[in-house]
C-alpha cells in the first residue's frame, strides 16, 4: 500500500520508499525512514499536498510524493478508527486531567476494550463490565491494538 | 587569532537566532524554514580570541539541491571551517541528530547546540546533555537563542574545541556488516581518486551509497553501484542511525518527550487548514491586513502630511522667495515629505506579514493554496516567496533560492515584480484616495488582487510559452505556532521598514533635487522647464492613455523607486501655488487615475528589483525579457481600463 492511499488520520509504517536519489534523501532526512510510524493528517482544502506527521514533525507531502512510500497499516491505531471488535488500549496521550477522565471511565493503559460501533461517537465495553460512549476528539487521543476474538 | 564558526542545522532550528546572539546582529528570523538563503558572516571576540561565525541556510542532508541547501554543503565542504557548531531543536531533535551523525563522519571539531529548551521545558520533558554527549562524543550546549541563554557556554566551548583541535572522530559510527563491507570496498578504490576534496575516505564511500553526484564531481571513481543496491544500501544506512538515534533519545530524554504533537497546535492547524474555511480565512486575513495598512495608519499619516505643509510653509516664510527657500521647500521638504507621509503605512503592513512570519502561518498559507499553485505548475513553496513580495520584491527574489527546481525558480523570479510591493503602495494610497474617496480601501484591495491574478496568469503564460513545465514536489515542514513577541514584530517592522526610511534619505532626496531642478529650470513658465520638454518630447507615447508630460516624467523617474513618483507629482503640480493634490484632481479623471495605477502595478518595479532579477538568473536576456514584458502588459493593461472605464463612466 502507499502513503497517498490511507484516509485521513490513519496511522501507518513506512515499508520502503521507492523515490530517486536526491527525493529519497529528503524523505530520509525528514523522518520517513523504514519502522518508522506516520500518523495521517489533514488534507488541504483543494485535495492536495495532505500533512503528515513524523515524529512530532509536520510535513507536508504533494498526493505525487506519498506515492512514493510504501506503507503498512500501523500495529496500533487511534480509538477513533476502530472498527467494532477487541482492543487493548495502548496509550493516552493527554495531560493529567484527561488521563484522569478517562481513568473514571475505566479507561487505562492496558485494559481490554470491545468496540460495539464507531459512527462518529464511539460506544465500546470496557474491562469492567461498563459501557461507554466517547467522542472523535477525545477518541482520536488513545491508542489501542487490535486482539483477535469477535465482539460479543 | 581568528576562530572560523559555521552554524548548520535543518531549517527553522534558531541558527540565526544564535548567530544574532552570538554576534550581535539583526539578521532575519522567522518561523518558517528557508528563511536564510545566503551565508553571513560576523565577528565576536571572546576571551582573545576572534571568532568569525558564519550563519548559514538549514540542510537536511548533504544531499542538496536547491541553491541555498549548495551554499551550506559547499560551505562546510570547501571552506574549511575551523569548528562546526550544529544546532538541533531539542522538541525534536531526530532529524538534527540525523544531520550531525553525518557531519560526525566528515570531521570531529563539532559542538551540538540544542536550541529552544524552554519550548521543551514547556511540554514537560527535560533533556540530560551529558548521555547525549556520552553517546555522541561531542560537547553538548542546551540554549535558548532568544533570550541569549547559553551563549557565553558555546563561546566557552568553540574557543576550547578549537584550543584542543579533535582529529579523531569521536565515536565511530558502524552500520550493518553489509554496508560495512561496501563502504570498505569504496574506500579502497576512492582513497587515490580523490584528492582535491578533502574529506574522510569513509564520509566519501558513504555518500557514494547515498547516491550524491557532487563526489562524483571532485572524484573520478568508476561508479559501481548499481540503483536498487545504493537504494538498499541507502535505507539500511538512514534505519541504522535513525534505530541509534531513538536509542539516545530514549536514555537523554525523561519526562515524556511525547510521541504526540501539541494539542493546541492541532486544533489551530484544523482551524487555519480546514476543508471549507482554509481558504475564506487566508483572504480574510490578507484584507485585513490590507485595511489595516490603510485606516489604522491613515490619521497618522495625515498628521505628518500635515506637519510636512507647515514646515515648508515656514521655510519659506523665513527665508523669503528665492530659489534657495524654493529648492528647500518645493523640492526637498515636498518631494522627500509626500513620500515620508507615507511612512505610518508602510510600517504597519509590515507588522501585518511580521504577524504571518513570526506565527508560523505563512507556510500554512502555501499548504492551503498548494493545489492552485500545482495548477500554474508552481508549488506553495513559490507562494511563499511570492508573499513577501508584498512588502518589497527583493528580498522575494532572493528567497525563491530555496526553490529546488531551477525552471519553477525562474517563473518565480520573473512574475514576482507583478506582486506589488510597499513601494507601489504611495501612489495607490495617493491616487485612490483623491479620485476614489470613498471606495479608496477596496480599491487597494482591487490592486493586490489585480497583482495575484496577474502573477498567476503570468506564471501559466511562461511555462506554456517558454517552459515545457512539469509539477515540482513540495516537501515542506510546518513549523510549530509561536507566540510573536511586541518586541519582535516591532524589530521586524523597524528592520524591514527602515529600508524604507533610508530610500527617502538617498535616492529619492537625490530624486526630489533633480525634480525639483528640472521642473524650475529654466525659469518661467513651468510648460518650458527641462522636466516639460523631456515629458513633453515622450508624450505622443503616452498619448492614447491620456497621461500628460507630468505623469509622463512621473513614471520615468518612477523606475528608479515609486515612491519618486510620488515626490514628482508633488513637485510638478504644487509649483501652480494650488494644493498639488487639488491641482491633480483637476488635471486628471478617474479613469485615468485607475489606468495609472495599474500601469504603475505592472511597469519597470526599480533598479533594486531589476538589479535582484540580474544578480539572481545570471542572464542578461531574463532580464530584460522580465522588464520588457512588464512594460507591455502595463501598456496593454492600462490602455484597457482607460478604455472600459472611461467608456463605462462616460455612458
Ligand atoms: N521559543 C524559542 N524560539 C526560538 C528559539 N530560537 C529560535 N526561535 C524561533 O524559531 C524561529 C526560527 O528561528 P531562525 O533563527 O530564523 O531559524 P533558522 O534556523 O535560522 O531558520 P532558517 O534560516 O529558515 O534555516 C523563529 O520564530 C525564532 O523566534 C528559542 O531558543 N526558543
Ligand atoms: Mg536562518
Amino acid at each position: 500500500m502507499r502513503l497517498n492511499e490511507v484516509s485521513d488520520g490513519a496511522v501507518v509504517q513506512v515499508v520502503d520508499l521507492d523515490a530517486p536519489d536526491t527525493l529519497r534523501e529528503r524523505l530520509l532526512g525528514l523522518g520517513f525512514v523504514p519502522g518508522q510510524t506516520v500518523v495521517v493528517g489533514e488534507t488541504a482544502p483543494l485535495g492536495d499536498p495532505r500533512v503528515y506527521i513524523v515524529g512530532r514533525k509536520v510535513v507536508t507531502l504533494r498526493e505525487a510524493e506519498a506515492r512514493r512510500v510504501e506503507i503498512k497499516p500501523a500495529d496500533f491505531i487511534p480509538l477513533a478508527m476502530a472498527n467494532p471488535g477487541r482492543y487493548v488500549v495502548v496509550a493516552l496521550s493527554g495531560g493529567h486531567r484527561f488521563r484522569q477522565r478517562m481513568a473514571n471511565l475505566g479507561l487505562q493503559e492496558g485494559i481490554t476494550i470491545e468496540v460495539s460501533y464507531n459512527r462518529g461517537a464511539i460506544s465500546l465495553l470496557v474491562e469492567s463490565g461498563g459501557r461507554v460512549v466517547i467522542g472523535r476528539g477525545q477518541a482520536k487521543r488513545i491508542l489501542v491494538k487490535a486482539i483477535g476474538g469477535a465482539p460479543r | 587569532m581568528t576562530i572560523k564558526v559555521a552554524l548548520m542545522g535543518n531549517p527553522n532550528v534558531g541558527k540565526t537566532s544564535l548567530f544574532n546572539a552570538l554576534t550581535g546582529a539583526r539578521q532575519h528570523v522567522a518561523n518558517w524554514p528557508g528563511v536564510t538563503v545566503e551565508k553571513r558572516e560576523g565577528t565576536v571576540l571572546h576571551k582573545g580570541f576572534r571568532i568569525h561565525v558564519v550563519d548559514l541556510p538549514g540542510i537536511y542532508t548533504f544531499g542538496s539541491k536547491s541553491i541555498d541547501e549548495q551554499i551550506a554543503r559547499d560551505y562546510i565542504l570547501f571552506e574549511a571551517p575551523d569548528v562546526v557548531v550544529v544546532v538541533a531543536d531539542a522538541v525534536n531533535p531526530e532529524q538534527g541528530l540525523y544531520l550531525l551523525m553525518q557531519v560526525l563522519e566528515l570531521r570531529a571539531d563539532v559542538i551540538l547546540v540544542m536550541n529552544a529548551v524552554d519550548e521543551l521545558e514547556k511540554s514537560g520533558a527535560q533533556l540530560d546533555r551529558y548521555e547525549l554527549e556520552k553517546h555522541l562524543g561531542v560537547h553538548v550546549i542546551p540554549t535558548v537563542a532568544t533570550k541569549r541563554q547559553g551563549v557565553s557556554e558555546l563561546l566557552n566551548t568553540i574557543v576550547h574545541v578549537f584550543k584542543s583541535k579533535p582529529v579523531h572522530l569521536p565515536v565511530k559510527f558502524r552500520y550493518d556488516e553489509e554496508v560495512e563491507k561496501r563502504i570498505n570496498e569504496l574506500e579502497e578504490e576512492s582513497s587515490s581518486k580523490c584528492e582535491n576534496l578533502n574529506v574522510p575516505t569513509r564520509w566519501l564511500a558513504i555518500r557514494l551509497i547515498e547516491g550524491d553526484d557532487v563526489v562524483k564531481w571532485f572524484c573520478d571513481i568508476p561508479f559501481q553501484l548499481n540503483e536498487e543496491e545504493k537504494k538498499r544500501l541507502g535505507l539500511l544506512i538512514a534505519k541504522s542511525r535513525y534505530d541509534h538515534i531513538n536509542m539516545i533519545i530514549r536514555e537523554a530524554y525523561s519526562g515524556g518527550l511525547s510521541s504526540k504533537r501539541l494539542p493546541l497546535d492541532e486544533a489551530i492547524d484544523h482551524v487555519l487548514t480546514h476543508k471549507y474555511l482554509g481558504i475564506p480565512i487566508f483572504f480574510a486575513i490578507m484584507y485585513l491586513i490590507f485595511s489595516f495598512t490603510f485606516e489604522v495608519a491613515q490619521p497618522l499619516a495625515d498628521g505628518i502630511d500635515a506637519s510636512i505643509a507647515y514646515l515648508a510653509e515656514l521655510v519659506k516664510a523665513s527665508l523669503g522667495e528665492n530659489w534657495f527657500s524654493s529648492l528647500l521647500a518645493d523640492g526637498i521638504i515636498s518631494g522627500v515629505g509626500a513620500v515620508l507621509v507615507f511612512t505610518p503605512n508602510i510600517f504597519v503592513m509590515f507588522l501585518g506579514l511580521g504577524v504571518l512570519e513570526e506565527t508560523g502561518y505563512l507556510p500554512r498559507a502555501a499548504f492551503v493554496i498548494d493545489r492552485v499553485m500545482y495548477a500554474l505548475k508552481l508549488s506553495g513553496r513559490s507562494f511563499m516567496s511570492l508573499i513577501l513580495g508584498f512588502g518589497c520584491n527583493v528580498p522575494s527574489i532572493l528567497s525563491t533560492r530555496a526553490i529546488s527546481d531551477p525552471r519553477e525558480r525562474l517563473v518565480t523570479i520573473l512574475v514576482s515584480p507583478f506582486v506589488t510591493c510597499s513601494a507601489r503602495l504611495p501612489v495607490y494610497i495617493l491616487l485612490a484616495g483623491l479620485f476614489f474617496p470613498k471606495h479608496a480601501g477596496s480599491m487597494l484591495f482591487l490592486m493586490y488582487s489585480a497583482s495575484i491574478i496577474l502573477a498567476a496568469l503570468s506564471s501559466v503564460l511562461l511555462n506554456k510559452v517558454l517552459f515545457k513545465g512539469e509539477p515540482v514536489p513540495l516537501i515542506m515542514e510546518l513549523p510549530r505556532y509561536r507566540k510573536p513577541t511586541v518586541l519582535g514584530l516591532l524589530n521586524y517592522s523597524w528592520s524591514k521598514g527602515r529600508h524604507f526610511l533610508q530610500k527617502a534619505g538617498t535616492i529619492i532626496l537625490a530624486a526630489s533635487v533633480a525634480i525639483w531642478f528640472l521642473g524650475s529650470f529654466p525659469p518661467g513658465d513651468i510648460e518650458n522647464t527641462f522636466a516639460a520638454r523631456l515629458g513633453k518630447f515622450l508624450e505622443p507615447i503616452f498619448k492614447p492613455l491620456g497621461y500628460d508630460w507630468r505623469t509622463t516624467t512621473a513614471l520615468i523617474f518612477g523606475m528608479a523607486a515609486k515612491e519618486i513618483m510620488v515626490s514628482t507629482f508633488s513637485t510638478f503640480y504644487s509649483t501652480e501655488g494650488v494644493e498639488f493634490t487639488e491641482a491633480m484632481r483637476n488635471a486628471m479623471d478617474p479613469a485615468t487615475a485607475l489606468s495609472l495605477m495599474f500601469f504603475v502595478l505592472t511597469y519597470i518595479p526599480c533598479f533594486a528589483t531589476i538589479a535582484a532579477i540580474r544578480s539572481e538568473t545570471q542572464s542578461s536576456k531574463w532580464t530584460a525579457v522580465s522588464i520588457l514584458y512588464g512594460l507591455v502588459i502595463a501598456y496593454g493593461l492600462a490602455y484597457l481600463v482607460k478604455v472600459v472605464i472611461g467608456g463605462w463612466v462616460g455612458t
